[in-house]
């Protein structure tokens, strides 16, 4: 209970039969303070209140113009002197009310005062005396106004100065036993409690000397959901962060991919399987993208013809797909980077998505999240790559295991995988490798470069506690609302 | 990868106990499963030659030192000689063949060979267009034998009941609805097809004839490979001489007369490859000598010997996937072993640095986290339906759509963000309002015939009171953080009530229509917008 809440009982409670409006000034509350307090302990059934209904005055702010003298008392008084032609006055409201209460006539084309209009100089205007009244009236009393001087009231509303609104007022309170059974514990311990602290309260330094109001603290208390972020955008930042924290620079690259870029440029043959339309998401529209430069092309078809013994078709190449791999943007940065002769490694990563043209189950989904990376320079080797995915790993807490495997772009190639004990397995994360020679002077580079592509979406096995992939894409308002944070089980 | 499936207990003879596993783990294979008495492994598509039972555990032998690399011979003069028709040669140019003596198909072995002739064909032989092998009992031969094309023969097929013309079994049989595609696509109405001097031997590459059938009795066999590609059918016939050398059988050579020229088939030439020793340490990061690789690369089947700093080595014949010294290099290291590689750390300079757009993309997610917006993640692929006639929107211009897909509800990139989220909605209607959802991703159009990719930003709220000043509040804000010059425009569109949307320089804000509240079943009013981040 607010300390404000305790002060109006306990005066209510002392105060037999007292109005709202003294316990309020006694207080030094506010009519407003007062009334919201009111309503508080009767909201808690801590006094009963007796209302009648009445109807309450709102006075206008026009109307103040109007307290010391209204429009056509100021006409009458010019009219005293002399007549005046109705055009030259200004305002013909007060000319109408001028004539309408006797105090003048028109006539012969001139406004003239009349007998009635000199002799109500100096009396009281019957009007004005009501605004004046209403203006200092409490509600009941504003209330007997307006019945007893029906015609002046109905005047002001008639010329917009008072609106009459229907209301109540508080005619008596009562204090409950609930009441009297607050007031009774908080006045035992010497009657000084604070509920609610207050900004009054530390401002008045009113807390001084007064005790707190234990709370019961295993109380429920309401449930609030805060907005949040989508877990995996969480868990792409966890892998983004942990890829800068080991020194590398974030690259993009298009999602509308030539098989140029996604298959070709990286010595995958034209008759692989994984080119084939079940696996890959070809595209309609667009059917096929332009594959620029003249002279990489080439050397990437003598690289096909030289390798795989067969014809390269640009044809082929052209094709549009949705990437398959993030390793298309890798090509793109060997080929962006081909110059690149300094003595420090250049390490790059993508974080994106790569489509696959999956039938979905819990384990499958047409689109995934892919993190690939190089690192580019001399002298590179594949201890260096099998120390980068240690590391990346072991921060995202996988003690993981390599072992050989094989992609057409890397030589040697590697696997990463870790044992899932609830399998009962080795799963694999990551394929990796060093890119073919072939490739990379394909694609104009004499670095040696370092490749990986690891799914992400996986992790999210391990970080988030669900059962299956589609989980992840729901967006069910639940689960984003009350999911545990990474890794928490 | 292709999967072959070996019984345990001949797998247990060779390697008993764990060790298989370990061996097929450290030489990058698989073991899939184990179930009922069989082991299942996966193969890489580099490694045909381990289809076979017998290359799978000659690798393994070699892996673990328990065996020695050999060299491979077809022995003497060729056994016999296939005419090759110019009517073939049209359709199907490319033939090789052996036949193989003193085989003995007992036990599994003839399932494992069919087994490894057919694996061979699909994958390898890309669902045997490349190439296509058949294997006859030589007993059953009789006189010349061709390789021949025509546009209808009769005979029974292998395991049938009665003759059938070629037409019959490409459509009323099982391998002739299979493979017959590999004879349309050529549009040519002549069947490549074998046959001795009395009948046909097998239509090809769909089916063998019943009268040449090998069993377990067969001790002397002719096996021919046939295809598109030349390289591809020299190399499996190779690998069948390797395989059957190791089966203990004798293999004789088979002249091939094309109307041209003479062959003698299989074509047994070794490729030699040296590598140095400094790029053996160099790619793998190890130290090493000439004589442990020497000694690694006959773990790994090659013939090998110490030359100069580095080796010289032989490439087995069944090795179809050595094309330089870098593949030899990831067998030494296969060798030396993966796991005792140890990890050496990157050298050199190097600094972080994330990138610009994604700084901006996450920034903005915390405004809209902290305007009480949660995010949604949806799938960039899409359909018609959501992006258009469920919003009540025009079908767009530039729709990315995707050939072909396995799943009904993709058949194009979403345009927009904001049918997503209604979906979400829609999906969450049980939930506790208000519902405020946002997502910021890519979406996709044509434009003058080239794919853009955009990066938009969309919300959605929902709850009885949600109107239109509530969502232009949140463009407000967006616009301060990001410093985006909005004049708001009275807009028409066919998701948002007219008289409550706005456009503005990027993007669109309003009250979402009763008609498309109602396409996603939604039951209480939502208020979004959509706003181009990045062009």
């Amino acid at each position: 209970m607010e300390e404000r809440d305790l002060q109006l009982l306990r005066y209510v409670s002392t105060h037999g039969g007292v109005t709202l409006r003294d316990a309020g000034r006694a207080l030094g509350l506010s009519s407003r303070d007062a009334q919201s307090t009111l309503d508080r302990l009767e909201h808690d059934k801590l006094v009963t209140v007796e209302r009648r209904r009445v109807r309450t005055v709102r006075i206008m702010a026009e109307a103040n113009r109007y307290i010391d003298k209204f429009p056509e008392e100021e006409l009458r008084n010019s009219l005293l002197v002399k007549g005046r032609r109705p055009d030259d006055i200004r305002n013909s409201i007060a000319l109408g009310w001028a004539v309408k209460n006797g105090w003048a006539i028109v006539s012969e084309g001139l406004a003239k005062i009349t007998q009635a209009g000199r002799e109500s100089v100096g009396r009281p205007y019957k009007v004005r005396e009501l605004l004046i009244k209403l203006k200092d009236a409490q509600s009941d009393e504003q209330d007997r106004l307006v019945r007893s001087e029906a015609d002046a009231a109905e005047t002001l509303v008639k010329r917009k100065l008072i609106a009459v609104e229907e209301g109540s007022i508080v005619e008596g309170i009562a204090v409950t036993r609930e009441g009297e059974a607050a007031l009774g514990s908080k006045t035992a311990k010497d009657g000084h409690e604070i509920g609610q602290l207050s900004k009054e309260l530390l401002l008045s330094k009113g807390w001084k000397g007064m005790r707190f109001k234990s709370y019961n603290v295993n109380a429920p208390s309401e449930t609030v959901y805060p907005a949040r972020l989508h877990p995996m955008h969480q868990l792409l930042d966890k892998v983004r962060r942990i890829w800068l924290d080991m020194g590398f620079t974030e690259v993009e690259g298009p999602i509308i991919e030539s098989a140029f870029w996604n298959f070709d440029a990286l010595f995958s043959p034209q008759d692989h399987p994984t080119r084939e339309m079940q696996d890959t998401f070809y595209l309609a529209e667009p059917k096929s993208l332009d594959i620029g430069n003249r002279k990489l092309v080439a050397r990437v078809k003598a690289m096909h013809e030289n390798g795989w013994k067969g014809a390269w078709d640009e044809y082929m190449a052209r094709q549009a797909v949705l990437r398959t791999h993030a390793t298309s943007v890798s090509a793109r940065q060997i080929y962006r980077y081909a110059k690149y002769d300094g003595n420090d490694p250049l390490k790059l990563v993508s974080i994106g998505r790569v489509f696959r043209n999956e039938s979905i189950d819990y384990k499958h989904l047409a689109e995934l999240h892919h993190s690939d990376g190089i690192i580019i320079g001399k002298g590179l080797s594949l201890a260096n790559l099998i120390h980068t995915l240690k590391e990346f790993y072991a921060r995202l807490g996988f003690e993981v295991r390599m072992k050989p495997s094989y992609f057409p772009f890397v030589e040697p190639g590697m696997e990463v995988t870790y044992y899932n004990e609830k399998v009962g397995d080795w799963i694999e994360l990551c394929g990796s490798g060093v890119i073919r020679k072939e490739i990379t002077r394909a694609l104009g580079s004499r670095n040696t470069v370092l490749a990986w592509g690891a799914g992400l979406d996986r992790l999210a096995f391990n970080e988030l506690d669900i059962g299956s992939l589609t989980e992840l894409y729901r967006n069910d308002m639940d689960w984003l609302r009350t999911r545990k944070e990474l890794g928490a089980r | 990868m292709p999967n072959v499936t070996f019984d345990s207990k001949d797998i247990e003879r060779l390697f008993p106990g764990k060790e298989f596993d370990k061996l097929i783990d450290s030489i990058g294979m698989e073991v899939e499963e184990r179930k009922g008495g069989s082991v299942t492994i996966s193969v890489t598509p580099n490694r045909p030659d381990m289809l076979s039972f017998t290359g799978l555990m000659r690798a393994l032998g070699l892996h673990a030192g328990k065996a020695k690399p050999k060299t491979y011979a077809v022995a003497g003069r060729p056994a016999l000689s296939i005419a090759v028709t110019p009517a073939v040669m049209r359709v199907r140019p490319f033939i090789a063949a052996l036949v193989a003596r003193n085989i003995s198909l007992k036990g599994n072995a003839l399932r494992y060979v069919i087994d490894f002739t057919e694996k061979l064909s699909d994958n390898y032989g890309r669902k045997r267009n490349k190439l296509a092998m058949g294997m006859h009992d030589l007993s059953a031969i009789n006189g010349a034998v061709v390789y021949d094309a025509k546009h209808d023969e009769r005979f029974v097929p292998l395991n049938g009941a009665r003759p059938m013309s070629f037409e019959e079994i490409l459509k009323g049989h099982a391998k002739g609805e299979e493979y017959g595609y590999t004879i349309s696509r050529n549009g040519n109405a002549n069947y490549p097809f074998l046959r001795d001097s009395e009948k046909v031997l097998s239509l090809i590459p769909i089916i063998n004839s019943d009268a040449t059938k090998t069993t377990e009795h067969t001790t002397a066999m002719l096996v021919d490979v046939t295809g598109t590609d030349r390289n591809a059918v020299e190399d499996a016939a190779r690998m069948t001489v390797c395989m059957l050398i190791d089966m203990g059988a004798e293999v004789h050579p088979v002249n091939i007369e094309y109307p041209d020229r003479n062959e003698i088939t299989p074509s047994m030439r070794v490729k030699r490859v040296t590598v140095a020793l400094e790029d053996f340490e160099n790619i793998i990061g190890v130290r090493s000598t000439a004589k442990k690789m020497a000694d690694f690369a006959a773990r790994e089947g090659y013939i090998a010997r110490t030359a100069g700093k580095g080796i010289a080595v032989e490439v087995p014949p069944y090795r179809t996937d050595i094309f330089n010294e870098q593949d030899v290099i990831e067998d030494l290291a296969i060798a030396h072993g993966y796991a005792s590689i140890a990890p050496m750390p990157v050298v050199g300079h190097s600094v972080g640095k994330e990138s610009e757009s994604n700084m901006r993309r996450n920034g903005i997610a915390m405004l809209m986290v902290g305007l009480g917006y949660s995010e949604a993640m949806n799938y960039y692929l899409s359909n018609e339906r959501l992006q258009f006639e469920m919003m009540h929107r025009k079908r767009g211009e530039g729709v990315i759509k995707v050939a072909k897909s396995k799943t009904e509800a993709i058949t194009m990139l979403r345009q927009q963000v904001l049918p997503g989220l209604l979906q979400n909605l829609s999906d969450s209607a049980h939930e506790r309002m208000p519902q405020r959802l946002f997502e910021i991703g890519s979406v996709f159009r044509l434009e003058n015939g080239k794919p853009v990719e955009e990066t938009h930003v969309a919300f959605v709220s929902e709850h009885s009171k949600a109107n239109f000043a509530e969502a232009k509040s949140v463009v407000d804000a967006l616009a301060r953080y990001t410093g985006m010059r909005i004049g708001y425009k009275a807009h028409k569109d066919g998701a948002f009530i007219d008289g409550r949307c706005a456009s503005f320089v990027d993007g669109l804000v309003g009250e979402i229509t009763p008609e498309v509240l109602e396409s996603f079943k939604i039951e209480e009013p939502v208020v979004g917008g959509e706003i181009v981040l990045e062009p």
